[in-house]
């Protein structure tokens, strides 16, 4: 009975702590919602996090986008780019995982090294030659450079993590599929991947989330602003030398985080899944 | 065998992708910028090309906030109801990132037929000869005035590389209301000591009150460039890369500017970081705590809307007893120009010229990038009534200065972080006047040894 | 027999590493190596580049002051803001792997500050919070204590802006839940009947099996943080005073402000270097403590 007391007092603790620090880490997006309703004086000018008034007029406004695009279209954009994206990621990493991670073939600790050394160069270094790549292939002022990169994974640190997730995962796994007569691929498909499923939502879910809000890449490849994304129209109308609406702004970066939020919502609890229902016995 | 099969396969793979490779990588490298500068370009534009009234398409690329997108796709608009044959792709975005994505295209020969340039940039892109000369085209000059052309976008070359989008000087935005109740008099003629006393005035009348909100960014074009010119009759760098500023020189300028953050005549350096230079957002700003501003004509609009429930003015600029030259000068906002590979110099030119010489560009423009370049254009802004009276009130103050531009080398982004650097040092205490200046002369002699 | 049936199976790897080679040759490769003939050249990003030797790098190192303060402080934020976030996100995801009711809210809750990454809006509130009339000085002047200028200040400027960067812990930490999955029940069974504690078991079984993924946090985390730029571009411009002028935001302003890409190549090649020693170092230690699944 008194443990039973001490564990519920344990627990209401926990949940104390944890709401505590959620509010302060939430913070910024109730700010950010009221700020979208207040004048510019206020959101600089003023501590209180409430509003003065409320009107939704910043988000009709905001809404309305830009020379006739509207950011039903972004979001479109946006959607058109990230998920072929992300899947491709995901598919072309997994496999390049697999790969380094389950064998054992000639040059692999220098190709393995080739792959952590592409992690180190900082990006900005990269862009203009990577351009003239992609002007080669004549595939500017499209999605395709994010696809191309996504399907021939040249997003290292993908690969690399998966590989680690791989690593973690005892190889007489394997083995005993091999001995049930299963091949390489079907080992793969059938038995390992089933188990890296946490690992893999958590790539996609961190893909989708940096692309979405990849602004200097979208930039350099993207010219038309009818395939502008909604990363790039948030910040179309910043500008320093004409007086900008925060609002307008404030309220279409809420509008933006939403997607994401819901998306991890349904995604979080793919992280639980895993073991458990896959049933793996140490 | 197989494992034999396998390396083959994986080995002429490799070799398929590395030629794809080599094509990818080689060919890039060899156009760029092919035609290495200005001296190229000449040659193929000898005479204005007409129009040949095919199917043309142009591409023009700009920064800048709502306003300003919306006027220019108003005026791309009404140009291809004029020239059907011409259809312009409009590239817009914002400030962040923009001189990026250019210098990559540049870098890979994509650049736009048409596109904005930053004033600090536009020297380095003449030098670098991706400017197509625009003297040769058929673009009438003759609403500009002539002075402001060569003072603006020629680089020295007498040849107009860039056309100034309108004008910009420095300006000093007053709060009236609080200049009046504390007595501060900004339409006299004063010098630079006059602030320290100014400002003394201010912090007596509340503590919490200063005279000036100065940003960096701002602030080192006003308190030392200005200050040069008046003093030298000279910018600080000459374009053949020598100095006229003196260390003494240096060390007395800056001494005044530590005077003014040690009186608190400036508001602590220290507590304005974090705006950037965005002074509309500093709270004190909007609670009309600054007598002053100092920043730019353009500066007016953002400066009076974050704040409406003051007047506004503005105030006389301050010129040093013994001035060589009063040194106060309008100056350009940005550029327009054209990429010097553009497939179609003769429409881009039809566009630039429609852009600043028709009635009907300067209507839908107004004062999108700042008071229009031209005469005509500007009448046109007032008679519909699009100029604020506060910016017309700084441009009409600024006209009063007979100064010259020093832009070029001293106002190319890498002196100018050299500067803005010393600034930031003298002014957060960080090092003593002369301290400052021997650093600065190092870094600068240092920058034209490099550009030697 | 064996032997020949592994040889068999290994050849295949190449099959399934097939779209990174074509990536890495095409994509990857020559960026890569052009970037160090750049470095060796005086390359504006405008006209064609011109080679000049070791000039760039002999520069690095002996006039230019302001790399050592930016590699000061780089090093300063990367000490700063790995240790702090590897060790936040791990007890949170502890905290959060548990099947309490409401959870999957909290998770949202304590992955929401990244979500905004590098946005604009969460630049203004960092300003709006921090200024010297913001929300928390008022909170600090309420206890007591003086005004702090956190991003006016050249010595608080970094700290502040690398707990933004903790503030962001959620990647590291959606890698954690997902690593804290891949446990076997049976192993905490096992421990539970050999009387170990909940602290004993977290430290003998929980480190243990994760240890790739935290290997691999902390990697990322340090080639992150070593490389950053938006941060600092977004919120400081590197001020006051280049307190927070880390090398990533230099080499971009030498390339793409100053033109000299040139010299910003070698800048990069020296982070490059930077990070494969820190990389290394970090390996030579993983075989103490990172334990692999795949390993006996």
């Amino acid at each position: 009975m008194s443990k039973k007391q001490k564990n519920r007092i344990k627990e209401v603790i926990m949940y104390g702590v944890l709401i505590v620090v959620g509010l302060i880490m939430i913070y910024p997006l109730i700010w950010m919602f009221f700020a979208s309703f207040k004048s510019n004086q206020e959101i600089y000018g003023s501590l209180s996090i409430l509003p003065e008034s409320f009107s939704w007029e910043a988000y009709v406004d905001g809404w309305k986008g830009f020379g006739g695009n509207t950011y039903a279209h972004f979001f479109k954009n946006s959607f058109l780019l990230v998920m072929p994206t992300t899947l491709l990621t995901v598919a072309s990493s997994a496999l390049t995982a697999y790969g380094f991670a389950r064998f054992e073939f000639k040059g692999k600790k220098l190709m393995f090294m080739l792959l952590l050394s592409t992690l180190m160069l900082p990006n900005a270094i990269l862009i203009i030659p990577r351009y003239s790549i992609f002007r080669t292939l004549k595939v500017l002022d499209s999605y395709w450079p994010f696809y191309l990169m996504g399907a021939f994974a040249c997003y290292p640190f993908f690969s690399y993590m998966l590989i680690q997730f791989l690593r973690g995962l005892p190889r007489d796994l394997d083995e005993s599929a091999y001995i049930d007569g299963c091949g390489t691929l079907k080992t793969f498909t059938h038995i390992l991947l089933p188990l890296l499923k946490p690992a893999l939502f958590s790539a996609g879910l961190l893909q989708f989330l940096w692309t979405y809000n990849d602004y200097f890449n979208s930039l350099i490849y993207i010219n038309s602003v009818s395939k502008y994304t909604v990363s790039l129209a948030l910040r179309l109308s910043l500008d320093a030398e004409s007086v900008v609406i925060w609002k307008n702004v404030m309220a279409m970066s809420c509008v933006a985080v939403l997607p994401v939020v819901v998306l991890f919502f349904f995604c979080q609890k793919y992280f639980v899944e895993g073991i458990a229902t896959t049933g793996l016995k140490g | 065998m197989k494992k034999r099969q396998v390396v083959s396969l994986f080995l002429s793979a490799v070799l398929a992708v590395s030629v794809l490779a080599g094509c990818g990588g080689k060919e890039p490298e060899n156009t760029p910028a092919a035609d290495g500068g200005a001296e190229t370009t000449e040659g193929t534009q000898e005479t204005p090309q007409e129009p040949s009234g095919e199917e043309v398409t142009l591409r023009f690329s700009w920064w800048g906030g709502d306003a300003r997108h919306e006027a220019t796709l108003a005026v791309i608009e009404a140009f291809e109801k004029e020239h059907p044959n011409i259809h312009i792709e409009a590239e817009y975005s914002s400030y962040d990132g923009y001189s990026e994505k250019k210098t990559t295209e540049f870098a890979s020969g994509t650049a736009p037929d048409i596109f904005q340039i930053e004033t600090g940039l536009g020297p380095e892109y003449y030098k670098n000869g991706v400017l197509y000369n625009l003297s040769e085209t058929s673009i009438d000059w003759s609403n500009f005035d002539e002075n402001f052309l060569v003072q603006n976008g020629q680089f020295g070359s007498g040849s107009q590389y860039a056309i100034p989008t309108g004008q910009a000087g420095s300006a000093i935005i007053v709060n009236k209301t609080l200049a009046d109740e504390i007595g501060i008099d900004f339409t006299q003629q004063y010098d630079w000591d006059q602030f320290i006393e100014w400002g003394k005035m201010v912090q007596e009348y509340d503590p919490e009150c200063y005279l000036i909100s100065a940003n960096t960014s701002y602030a080192m074009p006003f308190f030392v460039r200005a200050w040069c010119r008046q003093k030298n009759g000279k910018p600080i760098m000459n374009e053949d890369l020598t100095l006229n500023m003196t260390e003494e020189q240096f060390t007395e300028c800056f001494t005044l500017i530590k005077e003014l953050y040690d009186n608190k005549v400036c508001a602590p350096a220290s507590y304005k970081a974090p705006f950037g230079d965005q002074d509309q957002e500093d709270p004190n700003w909007i609670a009309g705590k600054y007598v002053c501003a100092i920043g730019y004509t353009s500066s007016a609009d953002v400066l009076s809307a974050a704040n409406d429930t003051v007047e506004y003015m503005a105030g006389n600029m301050p010129v040093m007893a013994d001035a060589v030259n009063d040194g106060w000068v309008n100056d350009c906002p940005q550029y327009i120009g054209m990429y010097a590979k553009t497939q179609h110099p003769a429409e881009a030119a039809l566009f630039l010229d429609y852009f600043y010489n028709s009635d009907e560009a300067a209507k839908l423009l107004g004062t999108v990038r700042s008071v229009p370049p031209t005469e005509k254009a500007r009448n046109i802004c007032e008679e519909m009534d699009a100029l604020n009276p506060l910016t017309k009130q700084s441009v009409d103050v600024s006209m009063q200065y007979n100064g010259f531009s020093d832009s070029g080398r001293t106002t190319s982004s890498e002196v100018t972080a050299i500067l803005i650097d010393a600034y930031d040092n003298v002014s957060y205490g960080q090092m003593e006047p002369a301290e400052a200046a021997a650093e600065v002369m190092e870094l600068l002699n240092d920058y034209m040894d490099v550009n030697r | 027999m064996k032997t020949s049936m592994n040889i068999k199976r290994n050849s295949k790897a190449y099959i399934y590493l097939m779209p990174w080679i074509i990536g890495m040759l095409v994509l990857q490769l020559y960026p890569f190596v052009v970037s160090i003939y750049y470095s060796l050249c005086n390359y504006t990003g405008l006209a064609d580049p011109v080679f000049i030797g070791a000039d760039n790098y002999i520069r690095l190192f002996t006039k230019d002051k302001e790399f050592q303060k930016s590699l000061w402080a780089t090093i300063q934020y990367t000490l700063y803001t790995v240790p702090c976030k590897i060790i936040m996100s791990l007890l949170i995801a502890i905290l959060l792997n548990k099947g309490r009711k409401g959870i999957g809210v909290m998770r949202t809750l304590y992955y929401l500050p990244s979500l905004f990454g590098g946005s604009i809006a969460v630049a203004i509130l960092w300003k709006v919070m921090f200024m010297d009339n913001g929300l928390v000085n008022a909170l600090l002047n309420l206890v007591g204590i003086e005004t702090i200028s956190f991003f006016g200040n050249p010595k608080t400027a970094l700290p502040t802006l690398s707990s933004l960067e903790v503030w962001q812990f959620g990647s590291s930490m959606v890698m954690f839940l997902a690593a804290l999955k891949q446990v076997p029940a049976s192993l905490y069974e096992a421990a539970r009947i050999d009387g170990a504690g909940r602290l004993r078991s977290f430290f003998s079984v929980t480190i243990p099996q994760i240890s790739p993924i935290i290997f691999f946090c902390i990697i990322m985390q340090t080639v992150n943080a070593l490389q950053n730029f938006t941060s600092a571009f977004v919120i400081t411009a590197g001020g006051p005073v280049k307190s927070t002028y880390m090398l990533g935001l230099k080499l971009y302003n030498d390339g793409f402000l100053y033109n000299k890409m040139g010299y910003a190549s070698a800048t990069s090649w020296i982070i490059f270097i930077l990070v494969v020693g820190f990389t290394l170092l970090l390996f030579a230690s993983s075989k103490f403590w990172v334990f692999y699944g795949d390993e006996s």
